[in-house]
């Protein structure tokens, strides 16, 4: 039986007479990254802060690890860890200490634990520098060090990549896998950096004004953005053989339409042209097609669906 | 909410700011008492009382009180502090009441330095005359200055004092719900400060309006509040802390009413 973490129900949210969020039905099952989509005022945040506390939905319902009730869904945000819009962290202190007010403010007597998290997020050697004086990325991985403090079960990250040079990006990405993979915790990011989301989440979900547009995995987001070589013929079957036998490939699909889909030799066309050609076959179509990852998101919330 | 206070008390210990607060205060201490000491040896003038006047513990803690509000209040919006409280599975009340205490213990971190100059002044032999300005303190030393150091007027000196904060803290803490709602430490400081120079100026004025004047004699901005000296009756003691102790409650109820669906942005 699936373990969600999440569940929104037609959750809706106005501010005045704007509709920020209008009936956002999502479902976070445990263990898994959820790559939140979506242009600036989207929505995003907005659903963000409505989970973590920090706002109440006009409509619609929140299930936090099974508790909608609000007391028991409050008690249920001790399972979560949170970094939202920019991270919450005190100038005039240290990361160090930084770290130990939170982790005090959640009675969490380890000390270590603050060695521990600023070692994993890359700040090790900070020492006593007052926050004030760091980078935006430095705050951004601090931001990320308190969201993982307790342990949760449940990460929340707003954009958790802004700032960061690209090898605090790729740090990240590894750190955000290990989480899920080593200790099943359910990841929900929002980016808009689509390619490093690409490489990251497992699970995708495309808003825009305030309305879900499309919740897809991993393998239908590859299946829609894929380039491939679209190949057409009266022998699909003497084609695959070619392709097996003399491209030495079978990374490859047969369609319905019984047109095949071929994902390699993408820059060698005239190659694969001429191979087919000099095997006796007559390809009635030949193309290369597929989406990028911008290209099929600008499709999505511009209302045509690649289905 | 206990680990709320002690995160906060953590940081109220990091603090530059509550450390200057706090050196004002001793500062400011030790010259009331020393003008005030100077004036009744004859070696100022009275005049140099009027100025000496700022130098209270009523002017002081209503000029640096907002000042704590705004650091630790407002400060903490805008730091995240308390939306991560919030995130991270505390009620909105907890929260609150954590802010409150800590507020309330700010507030006696400004007082102390004003009881601890009494009871050293006491302890010296040091006399003063007539206060020059309304002062808990300064009544209290104006009282047994000179005589002679019993353990039993240390220990009254002490509960004086710990009740004068209570007042002071009551008086000030309708900058809690100011905080919540406003969070912007410029504006709370700005208000409260404006607030705390006229209130009592406009109650004085309200006063002969019977309704108001029986309301207000039930607040910490009632008259002759400050006016307790050793020889003020325990009822009368009691009377003034629970007004105190009730009027802080009612700022927090306030705030949790102005606090508990608001979206923290």
């Amino acid at each position: 039986m699936k373990e969600y973490v999440l569940k929104t129900m037609n959750v809706s949210k106005s501010f005045r007479n704007f509709w920020a969020l209008k009936d956002v039905s999502i479902t976070l099952e445990a263990g898994k990254i959820y790559g939140l989509i979506g242009q600036n005022g989207a929505g995003k945040t907005t659903l963000m802060k409505m989970i973590a506390g920090l706002s109440f939905p006009t409509a619609g319902t929140i299930e936090l690890f099974g508790h909608s009730n609000q007391k028991e869904r409050q008690s249920a945000l001790k399972r979560i860890g949170c970094l939202i819009e920019y991270p919450g962290v005190e100038g005039k202190l240290s990361a160090s200490e930084n770290l130990k007010v939170h982790r005090i403010m959640r009675g969490i007597p380890n000390k270590e634990l603050d060695q521990e998290l600023l070692e994993l997020v890359g700040l090790k050697g900070v020492g006593k520098k007052k926050v004030k004086d760091f980078s935006l990325g430095m705050k951004q991985r601090l931001g990320i060090a308190i969201a993982l403090l307790g342990n949760p079960e449940f990460l929340i990250l707003d954009e958790p990549i802004n700032g960061l040079d690209p090898l605090g990006v790729v740090e990240i990405r590894k750190l955000i896998k290990r989480m899920c993979e080593e200790k099943n915790m359910t990841i929900l990011i929002s980016s808009h950096n689509l390619p490093e989301l690409f490489q990251t989440a497992t699970d995708y979900i495309i808003i825009d004004k305030g309305e879900i547009k499309k919740t897809l995995t991993q393998e239908e987001l590859e299946d829609s953005c894929q380039h491939y070589i679209r190949i057409e013929c009266r022998e699909p079957e003497k084609l695959a053989e070619v392709l097996e036998s003399k491209l030495k490939t079978v990374n490859y699909k047969v369609m319905q339409d019984k047109s095949i889909q071929l994902y390699e030799y993408l820059e060698e066309k005239e190659y694969v042209a001429k191979t087919i050609f000099e095997n006796g076959i007559i390809p009635t179509h030949f193309s290369v097609r597929g989406d990028t990852l911008e290209n099929y998101f600008i499709s999505v919330i511009g209302g045509e669906q690649n289905d | 909410m206990i680990n709320l206070i002690y995160g906060d008390l953590y940081k109220l210990r990091k603090s530059g700011a509550a450390k200057v607060c706090f050196l004002i205060s001793c500062v400011c201490a030790f010259f009331l008492i020393y003008i005030a000491h100077k004036i009744f040896a004859g070696d100022l003038d009275a005049s140099v009382g009027g100025s000496a006047s700022g130098l209270g513990d009523i002017v002081i803690v209503s000029v640096l009180g907002p000042f704590m509000a705004g650091t630790f209040i407002c400060h903490d919006f805008n730091s995240k502090t308390i939306h991560d409280a919030i995130a991270c599975g505390n009620g909105r009340s907890n929260v609150i009441i954590s802010k409150a205490i800590v507020y309330m213990l700010a507030i006696a971190a400004l007082v102390i330095p004003y009881a601890a100059a009494i009871v050293t002044a006491y302890g010296m032999g040091i006399e003063i005359g007539m206060p020059f300005v309304i002062s808990p303190f300064l009544n209290i030393l104006s009282e047994i200055g000179g005589t002679q150091v019993e353990v039993i007027k240390i220990c009254k000196i002490i509960v004086l004092s710990f009740i004068a904060m209570l007042v002071h803290g009551a008086r000030l803490s309708f900058c809690i719900p100011l905080a919540f709602k406003m969070r912007k430490t410029g504006i709370i400081i700005l208000i409260a400060n404006v607030v705390c120079f006229l209130i009592d100026l406009v109650i004085r004025l309200l006063d002969e309006i019977p309704l108001i004047g029986s309301i207000v004699k039930w607040t910490p901005y009632a008259a002759g509040i400050f006016n307790v000296t050793m020889k003020t009756s325990a009822g009368e003691l009691l009377k003034i802390t629970g007004i105190s102790i009730g009027f802080y409650a009612i700022m927090i109820a306030v705030t949790y009413v102005l606090f508990r669906k608001a979206d923290i942005k």
